[in-house]
């Protein structure tokens, strides 16, 4: 079943329909709940309840985490952190879809896709983050240590180190992160190792 | 001031208290609003609660109103962060998933009108919104059900186009399994 014909069937389930005495009795109920309340334009401020004590605290530690984190990173290379969040709370819902079986989050300029193990076999390890990118077109994987992805046309055995580098291992190349270079004769190459950046 | 004849003029006057406008603006809107909040929640009963809530939470707030996007999309906005918090409180979810169980043979009888025809395919695709995760049905409603692109959802859900799409692309992978023919 294609995404059309799915739609399709999506939509031929009608919501069902309330009488038509309904219909006419509904403007008249939120006028009339309205005239009760608060009005118009003055609920939201009053709605709104007391900031609890514990957030201050939360945002305290939230803010000596983010400044420790930050003077932590200071040194290393920059790949915006909200970009690694992102792909790291994205892996997270996608693992939680569906448990062991994701092998990457792939997305380059053709759109996001998803590569999953026909089994839920995928070994649980550190989940990394690569792109590559040649001239304006750019790939990035998220991945697991010890899978093996495609990047620019070349299988790659993706590894982790215990410091937190990324090896990528192919048949003819091998690159880390710690060393940086280039992977591909015209492409730049970024790795991390998500929870350890995070 | 006289009563005034457009949407633009309605919101105007609804800012003022206008009760005439505000119900011009409900009229307008409520099959809208209704749909969504029943695709969200599998219940007209709860789906009636929730229209009422976003309508009476854009009211409130319709001061807020810049008139940047759309008043459909705005409202509709409203009313699906309602019926993401009605999600958020576990318990109600789970007591109206089993009411959903309990009740699923009798959708189409009652207070609704359903031909028999429709009846089981309804219950059939309702019962399958019902099983996604809240954020993932959002996502199907908005896209398929409301005709948002993937970036007018993201910017409805507050969340980016790549979540908008995974949790689409996840949606209709249990769907596709769930109400295979």
């Amino acid at each position: 079943m294609n995404n059309s014909e799915l739609d399709q069937i999506l939509k031929s389930a009608r919501v069902p329909e309330p009488p038509a005495e309904y219909w006419r009795e509904f403007p008249g109920t939120i006028v009339r709940r309205l005239r009760q309340g608060d009005g118009v334009g003055s609920a939201e401020p009053r709605r709104r309840p007391a900031l609890p004590f514990w957030s201050l605290g939360l945002a305290t530690a939230c803010l000596v985490i983010g400044c420790a984190v930050g003077l932590w990173l200071a040194g290393r290379p920059s790949v915006p952190n909200d970009l690694l969040a992102q792909n790291l709370a994205l892996l997270r819902e996608v693992s939680a879809m569906f448990p062991n079986s994701v092998r990457a989050v792939v997305a380059d300029e053709s759109g996001v896709r998803l590569v999953l193990s026909d089994q839920p076999d995928v070994p649980a390890s550190s989940p990394l983050w690569i792109r590559v990118c040649q001239g304006n077109r750019c790939q990035s994987v998220i991945t697991f240590s010890g899978q093996t992805v495609e990047l620019s046309g070349i299988q790659l055995e993706v590894l982790a180190d215990a410091e937190g580098h990324v090896l990528l291992v192919g048949e003819h190349v091998v690159w880390s992160s710690a060393e940086g270079g280039r992977l591909f004769a015209d492409g730049k190459v970024e790795a991390h190792v998500l929870e350890v950046v995070l | 001031m006289g009563f005034e004849h457009d949407e633009a003029g309605w919101i105007r006057q609804g800012r003022a208290g206008d009760p005439e406008a505000l119900g011009a603006l409900v009229e307008r809107y409520q099959r809208m609003v209704h749909a969504l909040t029943f695709r969200m929640t599998g219940s007209m009963a709860d789906a009636e609660d929730l229209a009422q809530e976003a309508f009476l939470q854009a009211f409130r707030r319709l001061d807020t109103f810049r008139g940047e996007a759309r008043f459909s999309s705005w409202l509709c906005q409203i009313a699906i962060n309602a019926c993401l918090n009605w999600s958020k409180r576990e318990k109600r979810r789970d007591e109206v998933q089993r009411l959903w169980a309990e009740n699923e043979a009798t959708l189409g009888e009652g207070d609704v009108e359903l031909t028999e025809a429709e009846a089981p395919n309804t219950r059939r695709v309702t019962a399958g919104l019902m099983r996604l995760p809240a954020k993932q049905r959002a996502a199907v409603v908005l896209t398929v059900y409301e005709g948002l692109s993937h970036a007018q959802a993201a910017q409805t859900l507050g969340c980016s186009e790549t979540t908008v799409s995974w949790r689409l692309f996840a949606a209709r992978a249990k769907l596709r399994r769930w109400l295979k023919p």
